[in-house]
């Protein structure tokens, strides 16, 4: 597994993202299940999860779904948790979480980027042509940075911890 | 180093975690009047639905506490404090020493008076009909058993408690009355036309919906309650009748030794007048974002947040709160919600707001000068938390975030 660097000033709003996404996590093409949203105009470009090393998600989530992976430092949704009270979404300041509301047979859950934790590798980033979207050996430290503008941007007050920071993954460089 | 926390629920299981990372040796006891181990709170409307397991309700395992070396003391209840000899009493007779004292006893269901005990309410009796609040794991079973017996139930109180209960008996398939004092649902937490957007939704789905009525007595009869008068004369027929009035802080360990307000009152770094005695949760009446004035903020997050900035300090750590943040999310059978910050926006002095809708999906700023200090979402609120940065940031640059 491999860190996500986001670099949205390259980012054309192809939309290939999302599709990768919605396929790579079992969608039928509408799109709900993708966990990356590109936005027509405005800010955030593109909502996809920078893994905080303290997530406000994690901290805001009333069942207890959503946890940090102790070895790679990715933040993860549990679904069969999570009970769709949508106070992580209150909470993520790059809106990176998806809502399924209609869920035929269930009530309503959030998703986010998994890293594609069953693919081995995020497809997002292999198949944006831009390189908006980066991971491998180097992003690490590209995408600290171009985060760390982000969140900058966002002035997040330092206390809420938002930084974002990939730890012990193979090749992810370093921890930003 | 002797600490004592009193209540474990977010606030105090938070604080807890705090102090024994930076203190793994220091005496650590809890106190907490529930025999079980700590539980959540706001899953209990997601238990009646049956969405959420009894088991899954509860924060940390049994052994939670033994595991972390912390003394935990179930089933009683501080009931006295003596801040010079820093000691606090316990129902069981017991006395605790202690240099550290966090106070974190939450908050207990408003009783209006019809309600009361001697006026015909059974609040903490286990029958499937009676008059109950929902505040307990005890209350939530009680709920969902009388649900799925077929009793009819009304809920009186039409705030997130209120409407998050009337969603989940509707998952169940039942047709709960809900009935709201105010001439709207969701009054403290909404502005008016998500309220209306909202309260519409619950109709459509089943929910009835009166507004602008309040109860006046409980009709009991040789089965028990039947029902309720309502302030305008007429009568609704009801077995199980759910009081979600809000919620007071539970200060009376306190009150008297330390600064008391609405809650107890504490700074940024959550401790009371009494440099020794901290609060934390739904008790802490705490400085707002802004600084311009001190609120008590019963919600999840902040309990937690404010749990950990209590334990760090304890233990001789540094942390601070950035300040209340008045905030709520939810979903309403399928259509979601948030709402965050100042919600009405004065006529005069510089403040406007900015909405826009588009069928039910609704989306209103409070602007205050050009910063943004509040936000309605409903439908698609997936950029809350965008403004909720921007809110926390001094409010500038909300224009790219709500960019069509």
């Amino acid at each position: 597994m491999l860190s996500i660097g986001v670099d949205p000033g390259r980012c054309t709003r192809c939309r290939r993202c999302e599709a990768v996404c919605e396929m790579a996590h079992g969608g039928d093409g509408r799109g709900l299940e993708s966990r990356v949203r590109i936005r027509d105009s405005g800010w955030p470009t593109i909502g996809i999860c920078r893994h905080c090393e303290s997530a406000p998600c994690a901290d805001a989530c009333v069942s207890g779904a959503i946890r940090t992976d102790p070895l790679e430092g990715t933040v993860h949704i549990d679904a069969s948790r999570c009970v769709g009270c949508w106070s992580c979404v209150m909470e993520c300041p790059f809106a990176a979480i998806t809502m399924m509301v209609d869920v035929p047979g269930r009530g309503p859950r959030a998703l986010k980027c998994d890293g594609c934790r069953e693919w081995g590798f995020p497809l997002c980033v292999r198949y944006c042509p831009t390189g908006a979207l980066r991971a491998g050996a180097g992003a690490g430290e590209t995408s600290g940075r171009v985060r760390r503008e982000h969140a900058a941007r966002l002035a997040l007050l330092p206390g809420r911890g938002t930084w974002p920071a990939l730890r012990g993954r193979a090749g992810g460089g370093t921890p930003a | 180093m002797n600490y004592v926390v009193v209540g474990v629920s977010a606030a105090g299981l938070s604080a807890l975690r705090a102090i024994r990372e930076l203190d793994p040796h220091g005496d650590v006891t809890v106190v907490d009047e529930e025999t079980r181990p700590a539980y959540s709170r706001v899953l209990l409307t997601h238990y009646i639905a049956g969405t959420v397991e009894d088991r899954d309700l509860f924060l940390v395992e049994e052994e939670f506490y033994r595991k972390c070396g912390v003394r935990a003391l179930l089933g009683v209840r501080a009931t006295g404090l003596d801040p010079d000899g820093r000691q606090v009493d316990l129902t069981d007779g017991r006395v605790l020493r202690y240099d550290r004292l966090l106070v974190a006893t939450g908050a207990r269901a408003v009783v209006p008076g019809w309600s009361a005990p001697g006026a015909g309410g059974d609040r903490g009796g286990t029958g499937e009909t009676g008059v109950t609040g929902l505040r307990t794991r005890d209350d939530a079973v009680r709920i969902r058993r009388a649900a799925l017996a077929g009793h009819s139930v009304v809920i009186v109180g039409g705030g997130p408690v209120g409407v998050k209960l009337a969603c989940a008996l509707r998952e169940l398939g039942v047709t709960p009355t809900l009935l709201v004092g105010s001439p709207r649902i969701l009054s403290q937490v909404a502005d008016r036309e998500a309220s209306l957007i909202l309260e519409r939704h619950l109709v459509r789905c089943g929910v009835r919906v009166r507004c602008g009525v309040e109860v006046s007595e409980v009709i009991r009869g040789p089965l028990g309650t039947e029902g309720v008068v309502l302030s305008d004369g007429s009568v609704l027929p009801g077995r199980l009748v759910v009081v979600c009035k809000g919620v007071e802080p539970r200060t009376e360990l306190v009150r008297g030794h330390v600064a008391v307000r609405r809650g107890v009152l504490v700074s940024g770094g959550m401790q009371t007048s009494v440099p020794e005695i901290y609060a934390a949760g739904d008790v802490a009446e705490c400085p707002d974002i802004w600084g311009e004035g001190t609120r008590v903020s019963a919600i999840w997050p902040h309990a937690s947040r404010q749990g950990k900035v209590a334990g760090t300090n304890m233990a001789g750590g540094r942390d601070l709160f950035p300040g209340v943040l008045p905030r709520n999310a939810m979903d309403v059978l399928g259509t979601p919600f948030v709402s965050m910050g100042v919600l009405d926006a004065p006529a005069e002095g510089g403040w406007r707001s900015v909405s826009r809708r588009r069928g039910d999906s609704y989306l209103r700023l409070v602007i205050r000068g050009d910063s943004v200090v509040g936000a309605v979402l409903v439908g698609c609120v997936r950029m809350a938390g965008p403004i909720q940065a921007a809110i926390r940031r001094g409010g500038r640059g909300w224009e790219e975030v709500v960019a069509p």
